[in-house]
């Protein structure tokens, strides 16, 4: 899953699986990576910190699957949730497909940061800001 | 191969017709070891028993092979493991004696008919193997395909000698027809492989029997 910064300092994101095995890595200002996700794990736990050691944590609820497509076989990651801790929220998080947060998938206004739970879609991924 | 199997038959013809001959009254048993060359998945090795009555022969031969392969059908690996018993009826060919003046049937050395039909076992695992990044494993996703049935038929002719009356060793053609008990069309993705004695895109091979007489 990719993780996007717009946020002016460098991030620090620590990754783990429901076993607690995972590792970090640095983000930096308007960087893109790529986060692992453990495939044969059922959640991914991600606690974003900013350079003073605060941030908040996310927690991303999957199931994983082979999909068949044209005689080959992608991995798909399916009923993808992701859940904010809202005691503590230092950034502001979306969806990477919403890449304006005032519009929706369908182009209607919506503030969806201020939303517990929201999908991913296609573009899997999160935008931090 | 079409080539191979006139001159083994010329071969064979020539062959018998200079042979002064004894005609086999009494039962010879046989142990022994076939190998089929010919399929895209390499050799394979069965295991027999016969027994022959004069010009008539009866069998059964087993034998069991495991493949693996990758990129198929879209999957990154394919398991499969099988096996095949396959009873069998054996016509050996009278021949003329030189001396004689007579059909008879050669006891060293005959040119053999053979018609079966071959009962296959398989199980198939395809997997795919999804890499993963960091320090997790990759992402494994199996389908498995148990006691897969499907059955076929063998027609061969081929040579046969034996050596000091105890070593039998024999070659020739052999065709196989394979169909599937469940009527899976073969190309499908889904369909797992069938292990047959001669897997592969030609029905065609080679079958080399090296046995003990066992009277």
């Amino acid at each position: 899953m990719s993780v996007k910064s717009d946020y002016t300092e460098r991030l620090i994101i620590h990754y783990a699986n429901l076993d607690g095995e995972g590792d970090s890595i640095l983000l930096m200002p308007d960087e893109v990576k790529d986060v692992p996700i453990d495939a044969n794990s059922s959640q991914m736990t991600f606690v974003i910190l900013n350079k003073e050691q605060v941030g908040d944590t996310i927690t991303f609820d999957y199931t994983t699957s082979s999909v068949e497509c044209n005689d080959r076989y992608f991995l798909s990651l399916d009923f993808p949730r992701i859940s904010r801790d809202t005691t503590n929220q230092n950034f502001s998080y979306f969806p990477k497909y919403y890449e304006r947060e005032d519009l929706d998938r369908d182009g209607l206004p919506q503030d969806i940061s201020k939303e517990e739970n929201w999908p991913i879609y296609f573009h899997q991924g999160i935008l931090v800001r | 191969m079409r080539g191979l199997a006139v001159i083994t038959i010329l071969y064979a013809v020539l062959h018998c017709s200079a042979q002064d001959v004894e005609p086999v009254r009494k039962f010879k048993y046989e142990l022994g070891m076939q190998n089929l060359i010919g399929g895209a998945d390499g050799a394979s090795f069965s295991g027999y028993a016969r027994v022959r009555y004069d010009f008539l022969q009866l069998g059964i031969l087993s034998g069991t092979k495991s493949l693996f392969v990758e990129n198929k059908h879209g999957f990154d690996e394919v398991y499969s493991q099988g096996y095949w018993v396959e009873p069998s009826f054996s016509l050996i060919l009278p021949t003329l004696s030189g001396r004689k003046k007579q059909i008879s049937v050669n006891q060293n050395s005959y040119v053999k008919l053979s018609a079966s039909v071959g009962f296959a076992r398989s199980n198939n695992e395809f997997r795919n193997v999804f890499t993963s990044l960091g320090p997790y494993q990759d992402y494994v996703n199996s389908f498995a395909f148990t006691n897969r049935t499907s059955r076929y038929a063998r027609f061969s002719v081929g040579l046969h000698q034996e050596f000091w009356k105890r070593i039998s060793v024999g070659y020739g053609l052999s065709i196989l027809r394979t169909w599937d008990a469940d009527d899976i069309v073969p190309s499908s993705p889904a369909m797992p492989f069938v292990i047959t004695p001669l897997n592969g895109t030609s029905n065609v091979g080679l079958h080399i029997d090296l046995g003990i007489v066992l009277n």
